[in-house]
């Protein structure tokens, strides 16, 4: 009785079609298009990043990590040039082993590879805000295809740019069970066993064409690819030393439910 | 980067191998019969630091409200309370959030043992592009503070549109739910990404934020988190860790998830400017809609759905039916079908295509009301010489 209630019923005139979803991410602003992304952007890499340190602050009151990668395929804009391009991010390790994090910074990990969308100018992190600036390039089935933040396969589409198309179909569980049980193990990139919709998703090569052929289009000052983050404004620090003197506590109230 | 630290993503596998049909009330042809394939979802993400449930909020504490930017009573002061108590009042987490009346203007990028809360201009470097931004410093991934958070500053961007959801039905950028996103992140969540998660950490939360109800009431506003935002509480609350394998103490929201916008005949059918047809009464237009359940539990029953036409924006229950129907999917599933829709008799005009589910509120234990009507992105237009 279970497995028959497992259906759709359709009734009175509703023929029904049925496909498999495809989902994508909702958005509560009015999504960018590839091309405002790109125009946003220094650069569109395809890159592997070959390692990650978060100790590359100068200076301990300020931590800084930085990601390197091994750039195989400039898709948009241009890079500095170098063998090994870096990202630096704000955020990483104190010298004593305290961290500090900022919620938007999406995070890279060794080994895996990806396409990035850097901007020039930034203070915490290089990429561009939203989830879309980080896709990556993963092997699934036997076929090298790019998959977004959630790990959903993409399909180039003329009009539209990339679509997801194919969700992820298993294999955190035993990333996770994994780390509990090794909790020495650093972190681990998320393994995608299959994809629904895989025959679906565009191949790499495919998804690389149709960014390269939009970078075509667009008109943009590029800017150059970053070394860095911005400091913090001079106002922003002399605020910073007027606000600590003027700082008193008052009685603490809660909030009512 | 949390780099040196464990990412321990909490998941729940909600969906296994799912046959599908589709069948007509008339046992009409069956048109397709696919098969779901198993896929991950995710219910909640969270940092953890060797295993350990630890980077984020785990008692209470009161933080220093930037009186310059929020001053006491004000719109804006009322806002983050808002988002502090919507996580308070879930069992567990009573005043996880509090504050205090300090007197500074501004935020320290620095740890400075100050937990504080502004609004900053949509320029500040904190904000780096976004529209909040929780700041956290953390306590080494070593005993016996594994990981936990010294201090956490968080912004938001002060030109947030406030309290009048009359002007956010279509914005959903309020500040209200920016609060509510950022005190997820100081209590350890990370943005969720599957969009049927019922979360208030997926990084861009409409639909779940901002819809009508059934009776076409705006209701959207979400006054508390969401399911899996729940979970997550009372799991970090129950067990420490948020391991998976505990009980679910949440009961079967269900969501209309979007039509074809997701769909891979996207190129005919995503764009809604091209979406709308020439169509005279008794025609059938096709319209394809998703469906999933959010929630963790069976449905009770086939839940029922019907698409209706509106000549405004406004969908409801009491809109013109164009047709009716009713499906099952178990907890996390998704699944999307083409349904016919017959063009009711109307008179000349361009109508908005919608659907209802639920439209008898036959479901009793959902959790959240406010997701049940939408419209599909079609429009259909009825000329004169039909």
């Amino acid at each position: 009785m279970l497995l028959e209630r497992r259906h759709v019923l359709s009734m009175l005139g509703m023929g029904g079609l049925l496909t498999i979803a495809p989902r994508a991410s909702a958005s509560r602003a009015e999504p960018l298009t590839l091309e405002q992304m790109m125009t946003r952007s220094a650069a569109v890499v395809a890159a592997t990043v070959t390692s990650v340190d978060d100790r590359a602050g100068d200076k301990a009151s300020e931590p800084l990590t930085r990601v390197t990668l091994d750039v195989s395929d400039v898709l948009h804009g241009r890079t500095s040039g170098k063998a090994k391009e870096q990202l630096i991010f704000r955020g990483g390790q104190f010298p004593n082993g305290e961290t500090v994090s900022y919620s938007n910074v999406i995070e890279l990990l060794p080994g895996e590879r990806y396409i990035l969308f850097v901007r020039s100018e930034y203070y915490i992190s290089p990429l561009l805000p939203g989830s879309g600036s980080v896709l990556r390039i993963a092997t699934v089935g036997g076929r090298s295809v790019v998959v977004n933040q959630a790990g959903h396969g993409l399909l180039v589409s003329p009009r539209h740019g990339l679509l997801a198309v194919g969700a992820v179909a298993a294999g955190l569980e035993a990333r996770n069970e994994r780390l509990k049980s090794e909790p020495s193990l650093v972190a681990q990139p998320e393994p995608i066993q299959s994809l629904a919709n895989l025959e679906l998703c565009s191949p790499v090569a495919g998804v690389f064409a149709e960014l390269r052929a939009r970078s075509q289009k667009v008109q943009t000052s590029l800017g150059s690819f970053p070394t860095g983050p911005k400091a913090w404004p001079a106002q922003f620090l002399r605020d910073q030393q007027k606000m600590a003197l003027e700082r008193r506590s008052l009685p603490t109230k809660e909030p009512t439910p | 980067m949390m780099t040196r630290y464990q990412r321990s993503a909490v998941r729940r596998r909600r969906s296994g191998l799912r046959s599908l049909c589709a069948t007509t009330a008339a046992g009409a042809a069956l048109l397709g019969a696919l098969t779901l394939l198993p896929r991950e979802a995710r219910a909640y993400d969270i940092l953890a630091c060797n295993g350990i449930y630890n980077m984020g909020m785990r008692t209470g504490r009161n933080y220093e409200i930037d009186r310059c930017a929020a001053p006491v009573g004000s719109a804006k002061e009322e806002a983050i309370i808002f988002g502090m108590n919507g996580w308070n009042r879930i069992d567990g987490m009573y005043n996880r959030f509090g504050y205090m009346n300090s007197a500074f203007c501004g935020i320290l990028a620095e740890p400075d043992g100050h937990w504080m809360i502004s609004y900053v201009p949509s320029n500040h470097p904190l904000l780096d592009g976004n529209l909040g931004t929780t700041q956290k410093y953390n306590a080494p991934c070593a005993y016996p503070y594994y990981g936990r958070p010294n201090e956490i500053d968080i912004v938001t961007d002060q030109d947030r549109p406030m309290a009048n959801w009359d002007e956010l039905k279509e914005a959903q950028e309020d500040a209200h739910s920016t609060w509510l996103h950022e005190f997820g992140h100081a209590l350890g969540l990370r943005h969720a990404n599957e969009m049927h998660e019922a979360s208030v950490m997926i990084v861009y939360d409409y639909p779940l934020l901002g819809t009508y109800s059934v009776d076409g009431a705006w209701g959207g506003r979400v006054a508390e988190p969401l399911p899996d935002d729940v979970m997550f509480a009372t799991d970090t609350w129950l067990h420490g860790d948020g391991a998976v394998g505990k009980s679910d103490p949440t009961i079967s929201p269900w969501q209309l998830v979007g039509n074809s916008f997701w769909g891979v005949q996207a190129d005919q059918n995503v764009n809604p400017n091209n979406s709308n047809v020439l169509a005279c009464p008794g025609d059938t237009i096709p319209v394809p809609i998703s469906f999933t359940n959010i929630g963790k539990e069976n449905f009770t029953d086939w839940v029922g759905a019907a698409l209706v036409v509106s000549s405004d924006d406004v969908i409801t229950k009491w809109d013109t039916w164009g047709g009716s129907g009713g499906f099952w999917i178990g907890p996390g599933d998704f699944v999307t079908v083409e349904w016919g829709f017959t063009v009711p008799g109307l008179g000349p005009g361009t109508y908005n295509i919608g659907l209802v589910a639920d439209p008898d509120n036959a479901v009793t234990n959902e959790a959240y009301e406010y997701n049940n009507t939408m419209r599909t992105g079609k429009t259909f237009t009825v000329p004169d010489w039909c």
